[in-house]
């Protein structure tokens, strides 16, 4: 209201500004999902350090994507680095705790399929194994713009979600 | 005292102190010295090599497992010892049958806890003494000794997520040898 031009009455200015937009409310919904992606590392190996260099590129907050401390509160589920038997528990349960809805990203080869330590006895050969994945980042490890590019990809996976 | 760093003077040492009474055997080779012991003299010795003055032994560094498949018997046990006051190293070398119990080394150096309990994760070698003989890498429900030498390569297990009874499994395959 202080901004109003002393030309026009505050009236006029006001319905000169007004317009209106019709959406649905799923598609308000993960518009607004999509542009404020909150992120929750489980960074079991080298990858995590890639992860959180890509936390220090501005170009993540401009994509609305932040880094929670805990799971509970966050929306996408980073997955960096090897799975072994005794972590897939520990993975699944972390899953499960994060709220609806969630998306999940696997980050680097070993996340993907093992990687190096695909034919150990001790690594889990992909966390597709053990939770279901959206977006895989390749890579040995990925650069952070790489992981900036996973992000991008699940904005899109997000938008472009079809509801029965 | 002897001079720091000589390890063939630290060898010297080995015949004329009690040492001589615990140790069936000792050589030195590429710069080490090597003392193999029956387990039942163990803890004497490395609580000896910890106290003398001439040895001072005050870190163990690791204990590791080595598996010789065709020998009897068929297990080393390596004790990394170290000594900050004169600058040496030594290994104390306990050769044990499959299934056989060794005296756990706790009551002389604490650390030894969960170097012995990754031994027996490895190898399945256990420590009679130690106050958590329990797994620390491996699942609890992985039954097998991955580091012996006829463990299949690629695993005995693999995880995956079961839909239908929701909960993780663990199916059994092939293993590589
Ligand atoms: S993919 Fe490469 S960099 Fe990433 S956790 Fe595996 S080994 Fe490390």
């Amino acid at each position: 209201m202080s901004e109003v031009s002393d030309s026009s009455s505050p009236e006029q200015s006001r319905e000169q500004k007004t317009s209106f937009f019709v959406t649905t409310m799923e598609k308000l919904a993960d518009w607004a999902r999509c542009s404020s992606i909150w992120i929750s590392p489980f960074a079991t190996s080298c990858c995590g350090v890639e992860m959180k260099q890509a936390d220090l590129y501005s170009e993540l907050e401009h994509l609305g994507a932040v880094f929670k401390k805990h799971h509970s509160k966050a929306d996408v589920l980073v997955i960096a680095g090897a799975i072994n038997g005794k972590t897939a528990p520990v993975l699944r349960s972390v899953y499960e705790q994060m709220p609806e809805p969630k998306w999940v990203i696997a980050m680097g080869a070993c996340a993907i399929n093992g990687g190096v330590y695909n034919q150990s006895y001790s690594v889990v050969e992909g966390c597709d194994k053990v939770v279901p994945v959206d977006v895989y980042v390749e890579g040995c490890p990925p650069k952070p713009e790489a992981f900036i590019q996973g992000i991008i990809k699940l904005k899109e996976k997000i938008k472009r979600i079809e509801r029965q | 005292m002897i001079d720091k760093g000589n390890i063939n003077e630290l060898a010297e040492l080995v015949p004329i102190t009690s040492l001589r009474n615990l140790v069936s055997d000792f050589k030195v080779t590429k710069g080490e010295l090597f003392l193999n012991v029956k387990a039942d003299s163990l803890v004497k010795t490395i609580t000896f090599l910890k106290d003398d003055v001439n040895f001072q032994f005050e870190q163990l560094i690791d204990i590791c497992g080595v598996d010789y498949l065709n020998r009897e018997p068929r297990f080393d046990v390596v004790y990394h010892l170290l000594s900050i006051s004169l600058n040496q190293r030594i290994c104390v070398v306990v050769q044990v049958a499959d299934k056989t119990p060794i005296p756990s080394a706790v009551s002389v150096y604490e650390t030894a806890e969960w170097y012995e309990r990754e031994v027996w994760d490895m190898y399945g070698i256990s420590f009679f003494g130690n106050p958590d003989m329990c797994k620390i890498l491996t699942e609890s429900s992985f039954n097998d000794y991955p580091l012996r030498k006829d463990y299949p390569l690629n695993g005995s297990v693999k995880w995956s997520y079961d839909e239908k009874e929701q909960r993780l499994t663990a199916k059994s395959v092939d293993g590589i040898i």
